[in-house]
């Protein structure tokens, strides 16, 4: 197959994937003018699409440095990604656990989180990284962290699996919304004395 | 090792097997949007912009499921091409009676 088409098709599967998710306004607002599917072009579509999934997303290309023990770690490409709606999910799981007065590993809600993120996060490439950090590690609220060395090219799959997270908030909020509501903290009763009854 | 073909056979083969293009199920399973505008457009070396493209008249997988018909297509290409160059490269081989005339 010629890979001018392999690219075409390519470069069709990204933008559909925002079609449908109601965001490729946002895409081809952030690609230059007259993007076409000739395979050219397709690098910058990717790279694109990375960084417009996610509402906030911070890019930074860090250089090639050295380790400790004197081996060169190749330079990267970092992106730094936080979204509302991935904000949202982690702000019910902190409110769910202060409310059934449980820590973060026992409050399921989070292991679904983490195990999707997992999930996603197994690219057919592995020159790459990544951190998930939830507001239990950082103020600022939860982020996804991704580290994409030289030799990486799945650029590909990314959004997909970008896409995937934010789908998996967006469907479980409800239902986290509905389990908080629910939880009563249970108050002690207390007897004439002032001792607390069993 | 000689090389026996049966043509006769072959030819009964070739009359009875269907009109119907090998592929064509994964064909049909392809949108007829990529097959018949884009695809067209692809190999006449035309890219249409992104701005251009009716994203309603596929599925997200359809262009991969296009890029795999192409290859496999390419492949059976490929492949037959190669069984009919080694049709052509073997020599005759006399036969013990004379076969016609």
């Amino acid at each position: 197959m010629d890979w001018e088409i392999e690219y075409a098709m390519q470069s069709l599967y990204i933008p559909k994937m925002f079609y449908d998710h109601d965001r490729l306004e946002q895409l081809l607002e952030r690609l230059s003018d007259g993007v076409t599917l000739s395979g050219d072009e397709l690098g910058e579509l990717e790279r694109v699409a990375v960084e417009s999934v996610f509402e906030d997303t911070k890019y930074t290309w860090q250089y090639q440095s050295r380790k400790r023990d004197g081996e060169f770690r190749s330079g990267c490409d970092i992106y730094i990604l936080r979204d509302p709606l991935l904000t949202r999910y982690d702000r019910l799981c902190r409110a769910y656990e202060a409310r059934k007065g449980i820590p973060r590993a026992e409050n399921p809600f989070s292991s679904r989180l983490d195990a999707a993120v997992w999930n996603v996060m197994r690219l057919s490439d592995f020159s790459f990284d990544y951190r998930w950090i939830d507001s239990t590690k950082d103020r600022k609220g939860p982020k996804l962290v991704l580290i994409l060395y030289e030799e990486f090219e799945s650029y590909y799959d990314i959004p997909d699996s970008l896409f995937v997270i934010l789908d998996f908030c967006a469907e479980n909020i409800p239902e986290l919304e509905a389990a908080l509501a629910e939880a009563v903290i249970q108050l002690p009763i207390w007897d004439r004395l002032g001792k607390e009854a069993t | 090792m000689n090389v026996t073909l049966d043509l006769p056979a072959l030819a009964a083969g070739l009359r009875e097997a269907p009109e119907t293009p090998v592929d064509q199920d994964e064909r049909d399973s392809i949108s007829p949007y990529l097959l018949d505008t884009i695809l067209p457009m692809l190999e006449r070396g035309e890219y249409p912009g992104l701005k251009d493209i009716d994203f309603d008249q596929f599925d997200l997988y359809d262009p991969p499921r296009l890029a795999d018909y192409l290859q496999k297509a390419g492949q059976r290409k490929y492949e037959l091409g190669n069984f009919a160059q080694s049709l052509c490269e073997l020599p005759p081989s006399r036969t013990a009676v004379r076969a016609f005339l």
